[in-house]
């Protein structure tokens, strides 16, 4: 059974000029030991699938639909009577089986704790431990994510830290209770070329030495082929493609994956990942459009893909598509 | 932090400095004397035997060296309208019974508005919301007397909950108290509020609760310490608001503190006891946002260790 399976999931946030639909039936599952990597542009929607994932939302988002099966447990909001009853069922599971590497180490450390405090937080939270055994456990994760000299370290506070050993700090966190799915949200754009190169080193061999699955989101499709099993590309809230990195790598059926790796391939382009690749911009998701959400920007597009959404197309068990091209009746 | 506490301490020496020179002047600069507004009275030879007794007879730079030279002793002189009193045992005297009605404010001012404060910010209840801020907003736009006027009038003279005048009992400290407090809560109440509502939406939040941190906890341990930093600032000005806004309070409520002094001084044209009275509540400011500040710096790490 699958450590994860996202089933239809749709988020949406109201603002003062409608509801942003940002999450719209995303579908995601997950085996144990899996490195999935979701990727798409800024504000297609990866960080809110994951924070409805873990139940931690801004206060005006809300998940209007889906099921979430994590570790043969139904989480899914609806599930629960109240807020009340998921929270008390999420806090059980945040920090402890499903923890979350965050994308800017600058602001989600707490500036005025130390770092024990923050790091032995989720061990205090899900462990039988006294704050002694935390600590030394603590001093291990310190080690484990490569912090020279931790003894000294851990009684320092966040701002004594480069960006790089904040970001380890973070890492650790997350690992802290040996969690069965490690969902990390952009965990380098904010550091320097060179640190991004280590972070991910580190995260490389995090995922070698334990039995986690990782949910890795980012904009870079080179750290997609360097760790990722399987890939979902997503788009306006959507997910449009998905399949294993070859799948995705040599044989693209969207229109929209496939710009992305033509960008990737422009030699001029290496530097700037965040360029849009495709000329255009996203959808507006306060009013989404009901056909395929990359029409407006799509070369191929057809008078079909404005007015109904694409079903899924499946060319593996592993391999799945949302694009009318791949209709049996279209124009090949 | 010692480098810090260093430099503020300096600052605030300079400012004494700089206070006790603008009063002395402005003292000077005010035409009339203590003697003046009954002069008729006074032969032309007592007014100057006056003068001399005092120092007035001198270049009024001469007059300012003595005067810092003596103060820096502690001598401020003496009372010009208490005759054979010394100033600073006035002050002795009557500060005591301003700094309980002070701190009785004091300690109102923070906990009703710290709590009242966080219940805004985290209350999900709109109606809830809307009392607090309306209450608050009252609070800063009412002038303190005004409100004491109509305490008086409601609690003591038509209800008579409360006697009026004096600080004989608890029960005296009651409404001069409240009237004092009142402004002060509203702003602590603001400040608080938008202060934590402002903190809970950080990012370092989010990643307290994605560690499994109940919700209680994360306000506690990660929101308050961070959102209470301003209102940890605010205390040393508040202190003197709270000193200060004790004139009117003082005299509506006959209460036999500095604040009432200091008007009695003022309309005697009793330079010395003005002078004495003005440096001490000055240095009562300086030294209350010092202690502010370094308590705000104590929470603050980043101060703390000198960054
Ligand atoms: N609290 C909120 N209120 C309203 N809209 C929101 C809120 N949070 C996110 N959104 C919107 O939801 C959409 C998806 O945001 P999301 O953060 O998931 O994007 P993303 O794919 O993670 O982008 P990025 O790569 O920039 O992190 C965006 O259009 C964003 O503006
Ligand atoms: S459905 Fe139509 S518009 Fe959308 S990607 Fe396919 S061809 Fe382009
Ligand atoms: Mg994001």
């Amino acid at each position: 059974m699958a450590l994860l399976e996202i089933k239809n999931l749709t988020t949406s946030f109201k603002i003062e000029q409608g509801s942003v639909q940002a999450v719209r039936d995303v579908s995601i599952s997950l085996e144990q030991g899996e490195v999935l990597g979701i990727v798409g542009e800024s504000g297609s929607g990866k960080s809110q699938t994951m924070f409805s994932l873990m139940g931690l939302l801004a206060d005006n988002g809300k998940v209007t639909d889906g099921t979430i099966i994590f570790d043969g447990q139904d989480i899914s909001p609806k599930n629960f009577k109240n807020k009340h009853e998921y929270d008390k069922a999420m806090r059980k599971i945040r920090g402890n089986t499903m923890s979350m590497i965050f994308q800017d180490p600058m602001t989600f450390l707490n500036q005025v704790l130390k770092i024990e405090t923050q790091l032995i937080e989720p061990l205090m939270n899900h462990k039988k431990i006294t704050k002694k055994e935390a600590r030394l456990k603590a001093l291990e994760l310190m080690r484990k994510v490569g912090i020279p000299s931790p003894e000294k370290r851990i009684d320092q506070y966040p701002f004594e830290f480069s960006g790089g050993m904040r970001q380890r700090i973070i890492i650790a966190i997350a690992l802290a209770c040996n969690p069965k799915l490690i969902i990390a949200d952009e965990p380098t754009t904010a550091l320097d070329v060179t640190i991004q190169a280590q972070v991910l080193e580190l995260i490389d061999s995090l995922r070698e030495e334990s039995s986690s699955s990782i949910i890795m989101i980012t904009h870079d499709l080179g750290v997609v082929a360097k760790l990722c099993d399987r890939v979902a590309i997503m788009y306006g809230g959507k997910i449009v493609e998905t399949g294993t990195d070859q799948e995705i790598f040599y044989d693209p059926k969207h229109p929209y994956t496939k710009g992305l790796l033509n960008c990737v391939a422009n030699p001029e382009d290496d530097v700037e990942e965040e360029l849009h690749p495709i000329p255009g911009s996203p959808p507006d998701l306060l009013d989404p459009p009901i056909g395929c959400p990359f029409v407006d920007r799509c070369e191929r597009a057809m008078r079909i893909c404005k007015l109904k959404m694409p079903d899924v197309t499946e060319f593996s068990s592993t391999h799945q598509c949302r694009c009318w091209l791949n209709h049996e009746k279209a124009v090949k | 932090m010692f480098k810090y506490t260093i430099k503020r301490i300096l600052v605030g020496i300079l400012t004494m400095f700089i206070l006790s020179t603008i009063t002395f002047f402005m003292m000077k600069i005010i035409p009339g004397n203590p003697f003046s507004q009954d002069n008729k009275v006074l032969t032309p030879k007592t007014y100057e035997a006056l003068e001399a007794k005092y120092g007035l007879d001198k270049p009024v730079v001469e007059q300012y060296f003595i005067y810092l030279n003596n103060a820096i002793r502690g001598d401020f002189g003496e009372s010009i309208s208490k005759t054979g009193q010394q100033v600073i045992d006035i002050v002795i005297r009557r500060a005591p019974v301003t700094a309980r009605l002070g701190s009785v404010a004091f300690v109102i001012a923070l906990t009703v508005g710290v709590t009242l404060g966080i219940i805004s910010a985290l209350t999900k209840k709109r109606w809830v919301n809307s009392l607090i801020t309306t209450f608050a907003t009252i609070g800063v736009s009412i002038p303190s007397f005004l409100l004491a006027i109509l305490a008086m009038i409601l609690f003591g003279v038509m209800l008579g909950w409360f006697p009026l005048v004096g600080l004989k009992t608890p029960l005296h400290y009651v409404l001069p108290a409240i009237a004092l407090a009142l402004n002060p809560i509203s702003m602590i109440t603001r400040l608080t509020r938008s202060s934590l509502r402002d903190v809970m939406s950080k990012d370092y939040i989010v990643l307290a609760k994605s560690k499994g941190t109940s919700e209680l906890w994360v306000i506690i341990k990660h929101g308050l310490k961070n959102a209470l930093l301003p209102v940890v600032t605010y205390c040393g000005p508040m202190f003197a608001f709270l000193v200060t806004g004790s004139f009117v309070i003082e005299s509506l409520f006959s209460v036999p503190g500095l604040g009432m002094e200091f008007t009695s001084s003022v309309i005697n044209r009793d330079y010395t006891l003005i002078m004495g009275l003005t440096l001490f509540l000055g240095a009562i400011v300086i030294i209350m946002n010092i202690v502010s500040d370094i308590a705000a710096a104590m929470i603050d790490p980043r101060i703390k260790l000198g960054k």
